[in-house]
């Protein structure tokens, strides 16, 4: 079973389920949850959300389309604007004090022109744009769009729109609907699932029998979800199931690839948008680095994610690390995604940071 | 030890023909299409047409010949992967075919044999294999048979069925540039072919395999340097767009010069190493008394690559008192 996306700068993004003009949604097939255990993690979200801004000096919304899984705005808004108009309003009657900034990509740009046929809401807000190049998403890349630092209140006035509705009211908290990605799905459809219900209940009646590797979120920065007894929380949007188990293929390196997808623009795939086929295959063997400088090319904060690696490797002094700008990497994992040689680099980085910090 | 060896070729075999049973182990879950097989056989796509247009012009030897360097590269490879208990690479597949069309197509095969085993052993494998090599070892094998066998080069570039367009030059003659581009011209292998490597190198920076930015800073610095040569030292070198497109000069840019081991790795100091290139090509087809320069000059580059990058890497990321703080 495939799903429909595009290719981005190196990896997917997802468009919406093949076949399926208009968002198809799914019953929950599984238990219901306690309602006082649903509306403590309810108030803990809102209470959270209010504080944040409270002790902000601005507010930023930001809606981007560069990861590899955005949703489409239709299937969280399908009556149009008028939650967002409505969210936007009471956010701005609750924190007079706080300027408010709407950065949107320029996808999401048309995808709004279209729920605001009208033009979009002007008064007290500033506009401001940003290209939808992966891995623009992460706040950590856009913060220099906005000028704004990683430190600081600043910091706290961050919204996605799914949290701008939820904290003005204008969404159901009750519920969630996740997207059922990835050939391990019985079927690619949006559940519309109960905050605090345990996830396995509900997620396994739509699974194919076989060994799957679940992943919340997107193919490149996901968590894998290794218990399925945990509870939906607010946040959960995506889930795949992705192929997984040593199954070999036979001269994989010659195959044309017109359902594989590549940074080098050695396959066919690029002429064929649309449906591309994702296992957690390393699709080759880790090798040693040769130094195509593919890492350095891809990586969206300028870094020499292969300097850093070698770094990381022979444990180099803080002050090396600190000198080639380790604090600057933003894990987007886009240097491991398309290494030839199948070096792990992104997480050798981020141990390297850590240890940095302590 | 035989058996080790037939283990070897086993292994070899099943690893160029079988693949992806390593799964990530975290994120990123997925992971791009190409690997380094593809990688290295997408050079050899490459170089191709321009491989079966030397077979029509000098003969089925060319193909003798590269099926001479594959067996003794493979060799020295397959005893050193015996040794050091690795896998073989398939690298060797990919600088075999660079060094057969590097050479003239009447060379003796003993001469091609040593210069292949020379450059896999001192250039490549003395270093610790693919990835770990300082110079292009394809280069330090024609460079050692060049040096060692001037008298056998000499007959191997008579036997031609006329005078290589540098030589032609020299002597007071020359193509035209349809005959240097469309395979009127002779010279080594690969040489014959200028237009077809074009194509193949313009593929491989398309497709990202080869980055644009060597062939295009050599082939640039190295028009305008002939240029400005001959301002102030007219008759040593021919017209510059002549030069450009006689001898080595493109197969080299786009083949040998983008070897991604042994060029530098930013994107700031593949300029430099690409001015580099065409600077020792121009002192060398000037200056030497060897016609053709791209061989020593992209192996001198070679042993500069690492000075470029650190250069670039002081400009870029500067020592400051603060990080001792």
């Amino acid at each position: 079973m495939y799903w429909k996306h595009c290719a981005f700068s190196g990896g997917y993004r997802f468009t919406g389920f093949a076949n399926q003009p208009e968002p198809r949604f799914l019953p929950w097939p599984g238990e219901s949850p306690d309602p006082a255990k649903r509306d403590r993690v309810i108030d803990e979200v809102l209470e959270g959300l209010d504080a944040r801004i409270r002790d902000s000096r601005e507010i930023l919304i930001y809606s981007i389309e560069s990861g590899p899984f955005p949703r489409p705005l239709e299937v969280d808004f399908p009556d149009g604007g008028v939650r967002i108009e409505n969210a936007l309003n009471t956010l701005k009657n609750r924190y007079p004090r706080h300027p408010i900034r709407l950065l949107l990509g320029k996808r999401r740009r048309r995808a709004f022109s279209r729920l605001f046929p009208g033009g979009l809401p002007r008064e007290g807000i500033d506009y401001l744009s940003i290209d939808d190049r992966y891995p623009a998403h992460l706040p950590e890349l856009f913060r220099g769009v906005c000028g704004l630092k990683p430190e600081g209140d600043l910091w706290d006035g961050l919204l996605s729109l799914d949290e701008l509705t939820a904290l003005c009211g204008e969404r159901d908290l009750r519920w969630v609907s996740i997207a059922l990605c990835g050939q391990g799905f019985l079927d690619n459809a949006y559940v519309k699932a109960p905050i605090g219900a345990s996830l396995g209940s509900g997620i396994a009646h739509y699974l194919k029998e076989g060994g799957w590797r679940i992943v919340a979120g997107d193919p490149i920065c996901g968590e894998p979800v290794t218990d399925l007894s945990l509870a939906v929380s607010p946040g959960l949007r995506c889930l795949l199931a992705l192929e997984e188990g040593p199954r070999e293929e036979s001269f994989p390196w010659a195959h044309p690839g017109g359902e594989r997808d590549s940074w080098f623009r050695l396959l066919f795939s690029s002429l064929r948008p649309g449906k591309k086929l994702m296992k957690t295959n390393l699709r080759g063997e880790e090798r040693a680095c040769f130094s195509c400088g593919a890492c350095i090319a891809a990586c969206p904060v300028s870094l020499v994610p292969k300097l850093l690696y070698r770094l990381a490797l022979k444990e180099g002094s803080r002050e090396e690390l600190k000198r080639f700008r380790i604090d600057d990497c933003i894990s987007c994992n886009l240097c491991t995604y398309l290494c030839p040689a199948k070096i792990d680099l992104a997480s050798e980085i981020a141990k390297a940071r850590g240890r940095n910090l302590r | 030890m035989m058996r080790r060896i037939i283990d070897k070729i086993g292994n070899t075999w099943y690893g160029i023909s079988r693949g992806g049973a390593e799964l990530s182990g975290g994120a990123p879950h997925i992971r791009d299409s190409v690997d380094i097989k593809r990688y290295m056989f997408s050079v050899i796509l490459a170089l191709l047409p321009a491989l079966i247009h030397a077979g029509f012009v000098f003969g089925s030897r060319v193909y003798l010949m590269l099926l001479i360097s594959y067996l003794s590269g493979g060799l020295v490879e397959l005893l050193f992967a015996v040794y050091r208990k690795q896998p073989v690479e398939e690298g060797f597949l990919v600088s075999g075919l660079v060094y057969t069309l590097s050479l003239p197509a009447s060379l003796p095969l003993p001469i091609t044999a040593l210069g292949v085993i020379f450059g896999t052993f001192f250039g490549k494998e003395l270093f610790g294999g693919t990835g770990r090599n300082v110079f292009n070892p394809a280069l330090v094998g024609r460079m050692f048979i060049t040096l060692s066998f001037p008298s056998s080069f000499a007959e191997a570039y008579d036997a031609l069925s006329g005078a290589t367009p540098l030589s032609a030059w020299g002597d007071g003659q020359l193509y035209s540039m349809g005959e240097l581009l469309f395979a009127g011209a002779p010279g080594a292998v690969g040489e014959v072919s200028r237009i077809l490597l074009l194509f193949g190198g313009l593929w491989l920076c398309l497709s990202r395999v080869a980055d644009w930015k060597i062939p295009l800073s050599y082939l640039v610095s190295f028009y305008l340097l002939s240029l400005l040569h001959s301002l102030f030292a007219p008759g040593l070198l021919p017209p510059p767009l002549y030069s450009l497109a006689s001898g080595g000069l493109i197969f080299g840019a786009f083949f040998m010069a983008t070897d991604p081991v042994t060029s530098p790795e930013c994107g700031s100091s593949r300029i430099f190493y690409g001015i580099s290139c065409a600077l020792f090509t121009l002192l060398f087809r000037a200056y030497s008394s060897y016609p053709e320069g791209v061989m020593f000059a992209v192996v001198l580059s070679n042993a500069l690559a690492p000075l470029f990058d650190q250069l670039v890497y002081a400009l870029r990321y500067p020592l400051s008192r603060e990080l001792d703080t």
